[in-house]
């Protein structure tokens, strides 16, 4: 059994992603699994066949090779055997901020939607995971549109908003194509954003009127660097916000009023890719005293983001196998921060996807 | 008792603070303002005499006419986030500045707007300059450190100092001392952060990337000196609720013998606006005493200017280490005048 996956950023979390799918082809244990089969597939079922970036580092490169280029500092943890693809070109439009762009050294040359698509129909490629910088909407859509035009499925990791889109134009473009897509946002395995909303719901079940909430996030990769500029970060705060205050009926409320505010918020250099998260939630509980609750929670990045997309490649992988077209929604709610429906809570999110598993029973989205 | 006339550029949280502070001082209300130093040079705080502000906000100006004059400032910066953050815009001209001041003559100025105000900050400094007027300079915008500039207070016989006000007992301070615990313990400070937020205009402001980076290195080179391999200290985030409070996170690694690592985490919760006031109030009088003595001697006058900034401010000309700094600062404008 094969999943033909097309890799869209060859960065740190390509690596993390890349070598962890190695690991499981040579027999080694890997920790931490969410899910050991999804349907028939297991991780070790991935196989990578097409890569693009826009470094000069990394194209032309075997992506075995690749992924260890500057800048993506993840580390070595199995020897790679050679995979036999290049890394391709892709299109840089504004994947590339100004001030990453003597850290991304990309190229110029000029490649156009047709050259995206050549790449994934020759490399036969069935799912596409989009891995950009935060903030590169032009270059996301562009590869969207060459996934819908070569027929290939599409798992959107970032804050870009295309199953989620309102209008839901994506929805019904790879609905009509029977293609599937999955996003978006990728969640960590245990990340801010799942600790967070599970504090929350605690203090909402438990009747507790909650005031107020920060999550402040760090890091030093270049995911955090590239997200300096406030401009590029409008999605990521918006998925990230509605990802908690969804968990509350009166959600919208405390947003409108500016009492959540979440986003990430620093690079610092020396952390690499460990991303530290300080929550803080005050809420008033029985006869109007004070709760609060602070938390640190500090994780790998990277390994974070993988764990939950090895997942979310054999669900777009098992709706190929069903026949199913358009937004995957109720695996998407559970495994991505900002899908076109959240789930009111991480169970009911848990059990849409495992829903989706076991008997191809997806939730209604309009 | 000779008064010190003072005009402040910028009426912010910490100014309005500053004020309600100098009146329950008036009334002699001591026990509700804890005040660090009773004396600085020859003054005590009640000599401190505001005679007009500065602001560019409508909303402040009209809302503070009746206590102390305000005129509309000056603003020459793109200064996108605080054009995003202030509907209103009461925008004077450098001349009208000038001849406003020109008409107060006070002993000190002090600029007290938003940071990102390169340009704006500049031709404060050069109007002030020309006019005799000792600035301080409480923005983290290069002023002090710019040599032309500050030869231009001196040749005049006024002072500037700064730059960036140090808080009383704020984030950067207490980052300071707890190095400095380490340090003089004979432990290796490898690496530290301090991540502060709040909920204040200038803490909006510095979401802007330029800014942020500015202060960051003010901050962090500040905390540094006093023995830090690698540090990284700034405004991280704008948290609307939290308002004027602040709270930074700070956290350390330390090398100890055999090369055991600690760690040290802290959260402080201060207030920003409160947290000023006591540095201030300080050097206002400091430099007052310095112009009173010193203004035909450049030597001196570069000098104190040194001490000063060293005492206040996060980026002064010259660094020194805390105790050293307080030290200095105390022997030449506490001790001797007691």
């Amino acid at each position: 059994m094969s999943i033909k996956v097309a890799i869209i950023g060859v960065g740190n979390i390509a690596s993390a992603l890349i070598q962890s799918v190695y690991k499981a082809k040579k027999g080694e244990k890997i920790e931490g699994l969410m899910s050991e089969f999804i349907g028939r597939y297991t991780i070790s079922d991935i196989d990578f066949v097409a890569a693009f970036d826009v470094s000069k580092n990394k194209i032309n490169k075997d992506l075995s090779e690749a992924i260890f280029e500057y800048p993506n500092i993840f580390p070595k943890i199995t020897d790679l055997p050679k995979i036999g693809v290049n890394v391709s070109p892709g299109p840089v439009l504004d994947g590339v901020a100004d001030h990453m762009r003597n850290i991304f050294n990309p190229h110029e040359l000029n490649i156009d939607l047709n050259d995206v698509i050549d790449v994934l129909k020759s490399s036969g490629a069935e799912i596409a995971v989009n891995l950009l910088p935060v903030g590169s909407e032009k270059a996301s859509r562009l590869y969207a549109e060459a996934c819908l035009k070569a027929g290939v499925a599409f798992v959107n990791a970032i804050p870009v908003f295309i199953a989620s889109d309102p209008e839901r134009k994506w929805h019904k473009m790879f609905k009509e194509n029977n293609l599937p897509l999955l996003g978006d946002d990728i969640k960590g395995q245990v990340g801010a954003t799942i600790l967070h909303r599970t504090l929350v719901r605690l203090l909402h079940m438990r009747g507790v009127l909650l005031e107020e909430t920060y999550q402040v996030n760090i890091g030093g990769n270049t995911d955090f660097l590239n997200m300096m500029i406030e401009e590029r970060l409008y999605s990521k705060r918006l998925s990230k916000t509605e990802a908690v205050s969804s968990i509350l009926p009166y959600g919208k409320k405390l947003e409108s009023e500016e009492k959540i505010r979440i986003g990430p918020s620093d690079y610092i250099d020396f952390l690499g890719n460990t991303k530290i998260a300080y929550i803080y939630i005050k809420g008033r509980s029985f006869g109007g005293f004070p709760v609060t609750i602070e938390a640190k929670l500090t994780v790998d990045d990277k390994s974070m983001a993988s764990a939950v997309l090895v997942d979310a490649i054999r669900i777009a992988k098992l709706a190929l196998d069903r026949g199913d077209g358009g937004v995957i929604a109720g695996p998407s709610a559970f495994l991505f921060k900002h899908p076109p429906k959240q789930a009111p809570d991480d169970e009911t999110a848990y059990y849409w996807f495992t829903r989706y598993v076991m008997t191809g029973e997806d939730i209604f989205i309009d | 008792m000779r008064k010190i006339s003072v005009v402040v550029i910028g009426y912010g949280n910490s100014i309005y603070n500053l004020q309600n502070f100098l009146e329950l001082i008036k009334e002699r209300r001591y026990e509700d303002v804890l005040i660090w130093h009773k004396k600085v040079g020859g003054y005590n705080a009640e000599d401190i005499d505001l005679k007009a502000f500065f602001e560019i906000d409508c909303t402040k100006i009209d809302m503070f006419r009746d206590k102390i004059p305000i005129y509309r400032g000056i603003l020459l910066d793109e200064a996108e986030f605080l054009r995003k953050a202030i509907n209103d815009l009461c925008v004077s001209d450098p001349k009208e500045f000038r001849e406003i001041i020109r008409s107060i003559d006070p002993d000190v100025a002090v600029l007290a707007i938003n940071s990102g105000e390169e340009k704006t900050s500049r031709e404060y400094a050069r109007i002030l300059s020309e006019e005799s007027i000792s600035l301080i300079n409480m923005t983290p915008e290069k002023l002090v450190n710019n040599d032309t500039l500050r030869r231009s207070f001196i040749s005049r016989g006024s002072l500037i100092v700064g730059d960036d006000l140090m808080s009383h007992a704020g984030g950067t301070i207490l980052h300071r001392y707890l190095v400095r615990f380490f340090t003089e313990r004979g432990l290796k400070v490898i690496k530290s952060y301090q991540l502060d937020v709040s909920g204040t205009l200038e803490t909006f402001v510095t979401l802007d990337e330029k800014i942020r980076s500015l202060k960051r290195d003010v901050k962090s080179r500040s905390i540094e000196f006093e023995g830090v391999e690698k540090v990284i200290a700034g405004t991280t985030d704008y948290i609307p609720f939290l308002k004027d409070q602040r709270i930074s996170h700070i956290y350390m690694e330390i090398e100890a013998p055999m090369k055991k690592i600690f760690r040290l985490e802290v959260k402080y919760w201060s207030y920003d606006g409160v947290n000023a006031i006591n540095t201030l109030i300080d050097v206002i009088r400091a430099v007052k005493t310095s112009e009173d003595e010193n203004s035909k001697d450049p030597v001196s006058l570069e000098r104190d200017i040194e001490i000063i900034s060293a005492y206040g401010f996060k980026y002064p000309p010259k660094l020194m280490n805390i105790d050293e700094s307080i030290k200095k600062f105390e022997e030449r404008f506490i001790y001797s005048y007691k």
